[in-house]
């Protein structure tokens, strides 16, 4: 057992994740077929894992209704859209168009819910805003102010104030932002190469699952 | 000094609906990741494909859906042709509606001059798909339509990523701009420009100064500034005045907040 759950997908993992590194380097004929290739079975992957998204979503409401854990409610409105929409769009082929059903629940339910619900972080960013926003060390003073500018700057109404604003915002995004952003960049870009060659050389074997 | 969070509501409530209902138009100034955007797109000969990944959903439907909209008018009025996709599944029903309106504006035709591939799952494996080979990663295009046999493919004798000459990504995360920059623009040499929500923008920077991106439009200002280029005021402008107001709103209780905070100081002060 240890043969298949360890050894063969160790091995996969090394052999491709040094496949996938040559072949970036080699731009033979070869290796462009091998990538397109990859890429389609990833393509192929992709689409599973859409169907284990549908299955978890599934599976973890069920067992809220079954259990009647609290909002259980919303759970059923969950499975019901999902079933619904699911037949709709069989039986329409997934005709978008707003007067056919799958477009017109596109067009006149998802879109205004989705919609509403971001818009709602407006109320709530002024709220947190003002309850965090307090100058009370040189550090919060100085970041206090580097946001006023920039919420200024994001907005026409900022060059009425003040007719440098947008240029004084942009130069805010472009130097300081920038230097720091690049920074964290750098950092996540050489973490990911380190995780990555411990996953192809099998020291990192989270992704076996079982906490092997 | 504690508010009760409702008299905030209220006050950005009132911020937002006044100057919506009373159109208050503002002057914007034009930003310079924005304007190499339309010049990009200026430089272009009339019938190159410019592709268009649109990588949303609703949730960020008022701060990007301008922006598709916009670039779409702009790529039909230059006479360009458009190839538009989604990374995001959520997202398609807003491109086939922007490439509805804006097709229909300047009378341009489904297969001909634009062509909508629709969503694909994979995200940065789709992009590498579509490097290698176009038309075996989207051998269709939303509606079935064989792509191999659309004027748009015939015509331009398009291959794949590697022959076209500007994306344009417009995006509410990932897959978005990071995707399309290493497994898009760094492999197969396109030109790259991106457009994303307000709160992201500033995470693209870098790639702005490296040359990795052409331009970059950040958030509902970044929509206003380019339909002001292309000389077509519509959502986004109309939508800055009460951008404006609720932002004044909210540095007026931070302000509010400080005050407060300083005069409870010097209270504590003269008690010891």
């Amino acid at each position: 057992m240890i043969f298949w759950k360890r050894t063969v997908p160790l091995a996969l993992a090394f052999f491709f994740g040094v496949l996938m590194i040559v072949q970036y380097f080699i731009p033979h004929e070869w290796f462009e077929n091998l990538l397109d290739t990859m890429a389609r079975w990833g393509q192929i992957v992709g689409a599973f894992g859409l169907v284990v998204g549908i299955a978890s979503l599934t599976h973890s409401h069920y067992f809220k209704i079954k259990r009647r854990v609290p909002g259980w409610g919303y759970s059923i409105v969950t499975l019901a859209s999902l079933v619904i929409y699911v037949v709709i769009g069989f039986l329409t082929e997934c005709d978008d168009s707003p007067n056919a059903p799958f477009g017109w629940g596109y067009l006149y339910i998802l879109m205004p819910m989705q919609a509403s619900m971001f818009s709602l972080l407006a109320f709530f960013v002024a709220s947190a805003a003002y309850k965090a926003f307090r100058a009370r060390t040189i550090e919060a003073t100085v970041l206090l102010i580097v946001a006023i500018v920039v919420m200024l700057a994001r907005v026409p109404i900022g060059s009425y104030i003040y007719e440098n604003i947008p240029r004084i915002g942009e130069w805010i995004f472009a130097y300081p932002n920038m230097a720091a952003r690049r920074a964290i960049m750098l950092g996540v870009a050489l973490a990911t190469v380190a995780t990555s060659l411990r996953v192809i050389v099998g020291i990192e074997r989270s992704y076996l699952g079982g906490g092997d | 000094m504690k508010i009760d969070r409702r008299y905030i509501f209220v006050f950005i409530a009132i911020a937002i609906i006044l100057p919506t209902i009373f159109e208050v138009r503002m002057k914007i100034d034009i930003s310079e990741p924005v304007k190499k955007i339309f010049d990009r797109i200026e430089s272009l000969k009339p019938g190159t494909v410019v592709v268009i990944s649109n990588d949303y959903d609703p949730a960020a439907k008022a701060e990007l859906y301008p922006m598709t909209l916009a670039i779409m008018r702009h790529c039909f009025r230059k006479n360009l042709r458009v190839l538009a996709l989604n990374l995001w599944p959520q997202g398609a029903g807003l491109v086939r509606m922007a490439l509805d309106i804006s097709g229909k504006e300047y009378k341009k035709e489904n297969g001909v001059d634009y062509v909508f591939l629709g969503y694909k799952p994979g995200g940065g494996v789709v992009i590498i798909g579509m490097g290698q080979n176009l038309l075996g990663t989207f051998p269709k295009d939303a509606d079935g339509k064989p792509l191999a046999e659309m004027p748009l493919i015939k015509e331009t004798g398009l291959k794949s990523l590697k022959d076209v000459p500007l994306v344009i990504d417009i995006a509410a995360g990932t897959p978005g701009i990071d995707s399309w920059v290493i497994y898009g623009r760094d492999q197969y040499g396109f030109d790259l420009a991106a457009g994303c929500t307000g709160v992201m923008a500033t995470d693209y920077y870098p790639y702005l100064n490296s040359g990795q991106l052409v331009g970059l439009m950040g958030g509902l200002k970044g929509a206003a500034e380019y339909e002001t280029l292309i000389e077509r005021a519509d959502e986004a402008t109309r939508n800055m005045s009460p951008q404006s107001f609720s932002h004044l709103v909210i540095i007026a209780f931070v302000i509010l907040g400080n005050i407060a905070l300083i005069v409870e100081k010097s209270k504590k002060k003269r008690r010891s």
